[in-house]
């Protein structure tokens, strides 16, 4: 008998829910959710989103897979390559997966539905594009009901977009303090004086924060006697997407986006560390998905990806991924996720019991993971010592292609320069020692023009 | 000056809000109170002056002899965006 796992983050709409049957993905629409999911496809409207890649497609399957008798439908949805959270989204992927979601809802409408949640939660990157994929969030539209889901929308897109664009870019990280959106109130707040001149902000964000403290304790039965006419919910949806698209690009220097101009290496060096990843690749033929560690603007993520291989950006530097994204959408190159990560602080487990959304090591391990000019970040600019990063390093993946830089490196030494060096052991020979005890080496050699060693491993 | 003059169109006040048929707003997730009624507020004013505009629209769409220019355009307005 194969087990069945109810998705820990599927437990909020009665109307169904995500499992797992062995490794295939499940998804119950269960009897009170029936007249719902009947109308999506009798009315057209799953096929033209389907169609439109803009909701994950299914197969109807046999019930003999369903999770509890409840089940009305049984639904195997096709799964996404690599799940990921608004937080580790860049302002570009956040901005387009809001335009996403009321373009759905316009769509929604035109097919007489509605989008009954709208968490970015229930959006994914597919091939790079954004796509729903909660098969379940429409319900029948009723004339003259307004949009439920419209403060929901505000705090989970329109306020970490405003503070991402007005405030800084980093407040893209707010949504992993708050799950259900950012509080209006707490957003409005940081915002600057000229937000109140975008007609837009004023009225979704300002004036919404304001009705939501006057009406705090309003009795909720008032409600059922308001309504609103379809064109108003047109103009609403029309006027929050002029809003977003309006949405100045934030612009932050990093240091981080000229890495590759300002580093040591020779172009005989780089080329010749690329011909090493290469030719790596060749000798592994990874199966898997490939995690690019610390990827910067994604030099060497996209050298995988031209390898055929679905490849993972992680990278702390928010500047540094929106960069990397809007590079691949406009040279179509949809084999990269670019994702904001901070390996000194890896993306945890957060919500409900800790299990609604998985950490960053839950989502692994990668077939291979690159680990370039990354290692003395880790132990020399947070003090990490190399036993645990090797350990870190084993459970995030089976193959590991790394490079070593030793302390002569200029690198190095700019983080040495205003520090005591505490790092007696930071050595190659006490790096090799301690991988050892996790990988198994498969071929190492030194990188041309530096005192750098490209490793390639695999975990024991 | 554009920009003033559609802030101040918020301001209007509750004149613009249509209150039409009854229909009860249940949900799972709470759509909040004030969220509801700021969005009622918000989507009426908008509703209003997307009412007018298609208005005169088609009123100088007469007068161009024209007469399909004014036509309501929320069918065609996705058909940009199919994926490869």
């Amino acid at each position: 008998m194969t087990e069945l796992r109810v998705d820990s983050a599927s437990f909020k709409d009665p109307c169904g829910c995500v499992y797992r049957k062995g490794t295939e993905l499940y998804r119950q629409v269960n009897q009170c959710g029936r007249e719902d999911y009947d109308m999506l496809i009798a009315s057209g409207l799953y096929q033209t989103l389907a169609a439109k890649g803009l909701l994950i497609d299914h197969d109807e399957v046999s019930l003999i897979n369903q999770l509890s008798p409840r089940a009305y439908k049984v639904l195997k949805p096709r799964p996404v390559e690599f799940v990921s959270y608004p937080y580790e989204w860049c302002f570009s992927q956040l901005k387009d997966a809001a335009l996403l979601t009321l373009e759905i809802q316009k769509l929604a409408l035109d097919f007489s539905m509605s989008l009954k949640d709208a968490s970015a939660f229930n959006i994914q990157f597919h091939r790079n594009f954004p796509i729903l994929i909660d098969t379940l969030s429409f319900e029948c539209y009723a004339e003259g009901r307004p949009w439920i889901a419209y403060r929901q929308f505000c705090g989970h897109f329109l306020m970490p977009l405003a503070l991402m664009s007005y405030v800084d870019v980093r407040c893209g990280s707010f949504l992993s303090l708050f799950l259900d959106g950012i509080p209006l109130d707490f957003g409005a707040r940081l915002l600057p004086l000229r937000s109140l001149v975008s007609p837009g902000l004023l009225a979704h964000i300002h004036l919404h924060r304001r009705f939501q403290k006057h009406h705090e304790r309003a009795p909720a039965v008032v409600l059922e006697t308001k309504s609103m006419a379809k064109n108003s919910v047109y103009a609403l949806l029309d006027n929050l997407q002029s809003t977003i698209s309006k949405l100045p690009s934030p612009r932050r220097e990093s240091v981080w986006q000229s890495y590759y101009s300002e580093t040591n290496y020779s172009a005989e060096g780089l080329a010749h560390k690329e011909r090493l990843v290469g030719t790596y690749l060749d000798m592994i033929k990874p199966a898997g998905c490939v995690w690019d560690l610390g990827a910067n603007t994604g030099r060497f993520s996209r050298q995988t990806a031209a390898a055929g291989l679905f490849t993972v950006s992680l990278e702390a530097d928010r500047t540094c991924v929106e960069e990397l994204y809007l590079a691949c959408r406009k040279q179509k190159d949809y084999s990269i996720l670019p994702l904001v990560a901070d390996l000194t602080n890896p993306t945890a487990p957060l919500g409900w019991q800790n299990g609604e959304r998985k950490s960053l090591i839950e989502r692994g391990p990668a077939e291979l993971a690159l680990c370039l000019a990354l290692i003395h970040h880790l132990a020399i600019g947070n003090n990490v010592p190399l036993n645990d990063i090797a350990s870190f390093l084993a459970s995030l993946c089976r193959f590991l292609i790394i490079e070593f830089i030793p302390k002569e490196d200029s690198q190095v030494q700019r983080l040495l320069a205003s520090r005591k060096d505490i790092f007696t052991g930071y050595h190659q020979t006490t790096f090799e020692r301690t991988m050892l005890e996790r990988f198994e080496l498969i071929v190492s050699d030194p990188i041309a023009d530096t005192q750098r060693r490209l490793y390639l491993y695999k975990r024991r | 000056m554009k920009r003033v003059k559609a802030s101040v169109a918020f301001l209007i006040p509750l004149g613009f809000v249509l209150l039409a048929c009854p229909a009860p707003a249940l949900a799972y997730i709470d759509p909040g109170t004030g969220s509801l009624l700021v969005q009622l507020l918000i989507a009426s004013i908008l509703g209003a002056i997307f009412a007018l505009k298609r208005f005169w629209t088609r009123l100088f769409a007469v007068f161009k002899n024209k007469p399909n220019a004014g036509k309501d355009d929320s069918k065609q307005r996705h058909n940009d965006s199919k994926r490869q």
